[in-house]
Formats: structure tokens, C-alpha cells, sequence
């Protein structure tokens, strides 16, 4: 059987969750780039958790993954444009939800979700929430074959051989200035100088710095799994 | 001491639950019209997952190419942590008219998503797109996600 046919399977390991949070905040309408809202949670982790998560405006009717947002026609800009869109990032202290919000003020519920990176390190306390069982055979669980970082100060690709024959599921962040983000969202609220992207095929997952303008090291986070 | 993720399984953390997998292929027509100042929208509905759970979303392009054309390369499935944008060119006015189609997928309910091909033209007049035909992959997973 391949690895992707079983729910779970003990040669891989699985994501853990060791850090999760709900947050409702009010994100204020925007009539400039910089009115972006920035929110924080504290943490004591002690180091950066991978962060994703999803976030809605109208009580759940419909939800977002950080990184999108609806379209609309913007009137003070005479453009189609995001109306709202929000990114999640975390620091060994905090976890920083940030915001931009083109239409009307909003209530905005954000559900953060944070993985143990690859270089955990030990003696990490237990994280315990997940109705209290871990396992639950209903389910799959994403089984992870490979894992790691990447660095880069320059720009080009590097290349993480996985050779599954098809095009695995993928997880990628990038990390500098101590700041971890889902890949890609670098410039999605503000500038920061740096851009990346990723794409996986039937052999390799390519990890690509874009622009890199102070010849910064940027960490990119992966993990490859088994399912396609 | 192992690390953390050095285990398969420690009951001590909860995992996210993926608890459906789906991919769509959502197909802009060569030479289609957007009415000028407007969006248009190749729209496909896919009943997936339990309510509202995190989507991992990867997305491929038909076209041969890279850059802004083809975000990660031809034939790769684009690792999407945002929203996805690709350039094309078309026309409008009878003139060569740049414009960006972006891709994504959100929930409309609790348990359906929206899977989205968005053209948005900038131009006053309507815009012809290219003269080939585009089709998106989107490779959808859903998880679960924890009590909070």
C-alpha cells in the first residue's frame, strides 16, 4: 500500500498542534496603506511556532484563509481591490495577526492554529486541547516525509529532492528579522523587501526567494507530506 | 531527548484532522470578455470537509512559463499562502492590455467552497483575454481544526 493509503502511519510523523487561539478584534475601515491593524498574542513557547489559520467577518456565514480576502469595487480608489485581507505571523514571544480592511469597519473572528517547527526543542510542555484525543480513525492525518529549513541570502531556488512520483501536499513558511510568515505573504500587508514562493512537482518541492534587496538570510521552513 | 517532531505520535499534542481532498480544473475560455471596469468571475462549488476548516490549497497552471505568468514554473502545483496571481496579456481597444487573473478558494458555508478563476479588468473598455484557452488546478485538503 503507499504511504498515502493509510490514516496514519508509525514510520511518519504527524503535525502537532502546540499552539491554538481564538481572537475576535474590530479592524477598522483603511483609507491608506498604512492603517493596516496589528494584534498580538503572547506566548512562552519560547520559540517561533509555524502559524496558519482561518478568519471570517460575518459570524461563519463564510471564512477566509489568511492570505485572502473578498474583491471589491472600492470607490475611493475607483478599482477592484481586496476588501479585507489578514496574514498571521509569529516571533519567539508573539503571535501577530495583522489586517487591512478597504470596505466598511468589521467584527473579525481570526482562528490561529501553530505547529511545532522542525527544531522544537525539548522539554516543550504539553499543549492539550482538541476535544482531548489526539487520534480519531474517522480522519487521515497528513503524514510528514520530510521536513526542514533552507537558507538562502541571495536570490534562486533551492531544490528538496522528495521523490514520490506525484505532487505532494506542501507546507512552507519563510523566516527573517526573527519573524516567520506562510510563504508568499511577505508583502501582502506592507513591504518588507523580501518575496518568496514554492511549488512542488512529482520530484522535487523548489523553494524560491524572489526578491531579496539587503541580501538578507531568509529560512524557509518546509514540510513535505505523503499525501498528494 | 527527542525533539518534538522526531515522534510519529505523542499524545501530549493534538494533529490537525484531514477529513477530505478534492481538486477542481476551472477553465477560462480563450478570448473571453470582461466589461470594462469590472470583474469576471469562473466560479465552481464544491460541497467538501467539515465546517469551516483550514483549506491547503496548491493550484497548477496549464501554460508553459514562469514569473508572473506562471507562478513556481509549468507543470508544479504552486504552494498557495496567498492568494494567486498570474499576468496575461490580452486586448482592449484594439492594443495589447495587460491584466492579472487571481486564484482562490474560500467557504461560502459551512461546509462548502468556492473555488474562484477572477479576471479583473482596469481598463474603461471591455478587455479580450489571450487568444489561449487557461486551465487552473486547484488541489483543495481540508483540516480540521482544534478546539480553541
Amino acid at each position: 500500500m503507499a504511504i498515502s493509503d493509510f490514516l496514519i502511519n508509525t514510520y511518519y510523523p504527524i503535525d502537532k498542534v502546540i499552539f491554538a487561539q481564538s481572537i475576535t478584534r474590530t479592524v477598522p475601515q483603511a483609507t491608506n496603506m498604512s492603517e493596516s491593524v496589528l494584534f498580538t498574542i503572547n506566548h512562552s513557547l519560547g520559540f517561533a511556532p509555524l502559524c496558519t489559520g482561518v478568519f471570517s467577518f460575518d459570524g461563519w456565514a463564510t471564512s477566509y484563509a489568511f492570505g485572502n480576502g473578498p474583491y471589491f469595487f472600492n470607490t475611493s480608489f475607483m478599482q477592484n481591490m481586496m476588501e479585507i485581507g489578514a496574514i498571521v505571523e509569529s516571533t519567539s514571544t508573539q503571535i501577530r495577526v495583522m489586517a487591512i480592511n478597504w470596505g466598511s469597519s468589521k467584527t473579525v473572528e481570526f482562528r490561529i492554529v501553530g505547529l511545532a517547527p522542525s527544531s522544537t526543542p525539548d522539554g516543550m510542555p504539553a499543549y492539550n486541547s482538541q476535544d482531548d484525543f489526539m487520534l480519531n480513525s474517522d480522519y487521515n492525518y497528513m503524514k510528514i516525509i520530510d521536513m526542514g529549513t533552507r537558507s538562502r541570502t541571495t536570490v534562486g531556488t533551492s531544490t528538496v529532492n522528495h521523490g514520490l512520483g506525484y505532487p505532494p501536499q506542501a507546507l512552507v513558511f519563510s523566516e527573517f528579522g526573527g519573524i516567520i510568515r506562510r510563504v508568499s505573504s511577505e508583502n501582502f500587508i506592507g513591504v518588507t523587501g523580501i518575496a518568496t514562493e514554492a511549488s512542488v512537482d512529482s520530484d522535487n518541492l523548489y523553494l524560491t526567494v524572489v526578491d531579496n534587496f539587503a541580501g538578507i538570510n531568509v529560512k524557509m521552513h518546509y514540510r513535505i507530506y505523503a499525501d498528494g | 531527548m527527542a525533539s518534538l517532531e522526531d515522534f510519529t505520535l505523542n499524545t501530549d499534542y493534538g494533529s490537525l484532522k484531514n477529513d477530505d481532498a478534492t481538486s477542481v480544473i476551472i477553465t477560462v475560455p480563450a478570448s473571453s470578455t470582461v466589461a470594462g471596469n469590472s470583474i469576471r468571475r469562473f466560479t465552481q462549488d464544491i460541497t467538501i470537509g467539515s465546517p469551516f476548516g483550514l483549506l491547503n490549497l496548491m493550484i497548477k497552471n496549464n501554460r508553459s512559463g514562469t514569473g508572473s505568468s506562471n507562478p513556481g514554473g509549468a507543470n508544479r502545483f504552486y504552494v498557495a499562502g496567498i492568494q494567486l496571481s498570474y499576468t496575461r496579456t490580452g486586448k482592449a481597444d484594439g492594443n495589447d492590455a495587460v491584466y492579472s487573473v487571481m486564484v482562490y478558494a474560500y467557504h461560502i458555508s459551512q461546509n462548502t467552497v468556492r473555488c474562484v478563476v477572477e479576471i479583473m479588468n482596469p481598463y474603461s473598455v471591455t478587455l479580450t483575454t489571450a487568444t489561449q484557452s487557461d486551465a487552473y488546478t486547484l488541489n483543495i485538503r481540508t483540516l480540521l481544526l482544534p478546539d480553541m
